[in-house]
């Protein structure tokens, strides 16, 4: 028997199909077009591989982006240094709370700021210093624009960067994950239109930031309109790195802009790629390209993937993990296919900023779970319930939860050692 | 592709694009997306068009491949966010003007991570068994359930106070 909401999920679910635009005389023409264009596409990273050829795009949707292809390619090489040896596949029965397994890599903070703000905790600098977005006030689930430096043992706290709203846009949000390195740091600003009537809307929104962490004038690098970024920056060698993020049909690709200011320029050779969690990697993303490879944005070293029967996967610059086409369970294995360790239980992983650890997701009632799997070593930590809490932070690089005392304990995998 | 495989996968996405922007628009709530998303996955099955026809059900095919897209694309998209707010909710709601639903129910489910409304999607408009919907999205039976039994908990929780205030019906 089914429910009052089933019933009415049916109706609606119906209804709502019968509404959708009918496709377009076009229609056909364009899917012809669509998967020519996915062929020659093909052909050509097959022959930009080989020649190192840098691929000309179009950036007619990322209005501001210069355009160049003159600056010098990273240097490549097929394969990385040797990896770790893997391990033995982790089982449920075996796994012991994070905070037994890693207390080096454990902070525990106030679960609100001074002034009582809910925050998102975006980057742990070390010495008791932090990075935290405060969040939202008409969105609580989203951080601010805001960056402030938090050191709660000293009770300080200081607005590193604090972007402006400019006209057109209603609200801003921080955008995934802030970068650091070389003493800056960057974030992604995404902007909310302003949906009034008589407001052309040109699609998203976003703008690349960073501050010099000591001090001084945040500054907005560039604006991104009519395209998805990302979200993830990486500074690398004085450089920001995002990548775009469009649609089903076209591939990411990165662009870069000096962190102190300048001309915002594609990396060139680097359609396919977008960045890991692991700076200062970029990787191709594997299901749409029939090759696979990290990138290294600093030296330029490559680091091939063997990814034939994974249908869904992400890697770190040491492991994947993924899912075979046709099975449901993920496993973890290493970059060239060997030493595959497989879970005895069903989750879904997500690689972090530490390349020897992911981090799953157990899909349990009433709620999912997650665990934390130290890919070297075999060790299984079980991290906290699924918290939808606003405090919560960036999942890829670090997971918290919150405490009966009203602390929220963090768990940094850039810590565990 | 030669020219009888070019004309009877022509002929394919002529009579079936409309039955898929359908099952698009109800998988990505928006009909720019339900058009990308149909699309490619077109496309991508244009590209095995001989294999796939040959083996008798092309449209389970890309229909397949429109669930595995929308949930994977929404993931490389979301994935940095434990708590994911939909980016397109004004625009999903001022589409749904047109639609004869109820407009609470069609707002909560946009609120639903992709593969949770997949996994509804499957079984309350393509009715599919679990096991047809595991088989679909690459997961287990068990999972298809406790997704399932998740989002319509979260359906639960924001569609009723909804749909009082926009229906005027009680609980």
């Amino acid at each position: 028997m089914i429910s009052g909401l089933e019933s009415e999920l049916i109706r609606t679910l119906s209804a709502a199909a019968d509404a959708a635009p009918d496709a377009a005389t076009t229609f056909a023409d364009e899917v012809r077009d669509r998967q020519h264009r996915r062929e020659r596409r093909r052909t050509r990273l097959v022959v930009a591989a080989a020649a190192a050829t840098v691929v000309a795009v179009t950036l007619s949707v990322l209005g501001v982006v210069a355009r160049t292809t003159a600056q010098p390619q990273p240097p490549g090489s097929p394969t990385g240094p040797a990896l770790a040896p893997y391990t033995r596949s982790p089982r449920l029965a075996d796994a012991r709370p994070a905070e037994q397994l890693w207390p080096e890599a454990l902070v525990t903070l106030p679960a609100r700021l001074p002034d009582g703000r809910a925050y998102t905790l975006t980057t742990i600098l070390g010495d008791g210093r932090f990075l935290v977005a405060p969040n939202h006030i008409v969105d609580r689930y989203n951080a601010s624009a805001e960056v402030l430096l938090w050191e709660p043992d000293r009770g300080s706290v200081r607005t590193v960067g604090d972007p402006p709203v400019v006209p057109g846009i209603v609200t801003t949000t921080m955008w995934g994950l802030p970068g650091f390195g070389d003493g800056f740091v960057a974030w992604i600003v995404r902007g909310e239109r302003d949906q009034s009537a008589g407001v052309p809307d040109r699609g998203s929104y976003q703008e690349i930031w960073a501050v010099p962490l000591a001090g001084g004038a945040a500054r907005r690098l560039a604006v991104i309109e009519g395209a998805m970024v990302a979200p993830m920056v990486h500074i690398v060698a004085g450089q920001v790195y995002w990548a775009s993020e469009s649609s089903y049909l076209d591939s990411p690709m990165l662009f870069r802009v000096p962190v102190t200011g300048g001309d915002t320029a594609e990396v060139p050779g680097s359609r396919g790629y977008a960045l890991t969690p692991t700076a200062p990697w970029a990787w191709t993303w594997g299901n749409d390209s029939n090759r696979s490879e990290l990138w290294n944005l600093a030296d330029g070293t490559r680091r091939a993937i063997a990814h034939d029967d994974l249908f869904e996967f992400e890697c770190s610059p040491s492991w994947c993990v993924g899912q075979v086409s046709g099975g449901s369970r993920w496993l973890a294995r290493r970059l060239d296919g060997s030493g595959t360790l497989r879970p005895d239980f069903e989750a879904r992983f997500i690689t972090t900023a530490n390349e020897n650890i992911v981090i799953g997701t157990r899909f349990e009632q009433p709620t999912d779970s997650r665990v934390v799997w130290d890919l070297r070593t075999g060790e299984l930590g079980t991290g906290p319930g699924y918290n939808a809490d606003p405090t919560t932070s960036h999942a890829q690089s670090m997971l918290s939860w919150l405490n009966q005392d009203g602390t929220m304990t963090v768990l940094d995998p850039r810590a565990i050692r | 592709m030669d020219g009888d495989g070019l004309a009877t996968f022509d002929l394919f996405v002529r009579h079936r694009a409309s039955a898929l922007l359908r099952y698009g628009y109800v998988l990505t709530g928006n009909p720019h997306d339900a058009a990308d998303l149909t699309q490619e996955a077109l496309a991508r099955l244009g590209s095995r068009w001989r294999r796939v026809s040959g083996r008798g059900d092309p449209e389970a095919y890309v229909r397949t491949t429109m669930a595995r897209l929308h949930v994977s694309r929404w993931r490389r998209l979301r994935r940095e966010r434990l708590v994911a707010s939909p980016p397109d909710r004004g625009y999903a709601e001022a589409e749904h003007a047109r639609i004869d639903a109820d407009i609470g129910l069609w707002q909560a489910l946009a609120r639903l991570p992709a593969r949770q409304r997949a996994v509804l999607v499957l079984r309350y408009y393509e009715q599919r068994s679990d096991e047809e919907i595991a088989a679909a999205l690459g997961i287990s039976r068990g999972t298809v359930r406790s997704q399932a039994a998740r989002a319509l908990g979260k359906l639960r929780a924001n569609w009723l106070p909804h749909s009082d205030t926009l229906t005027g019906r009680t609980a």
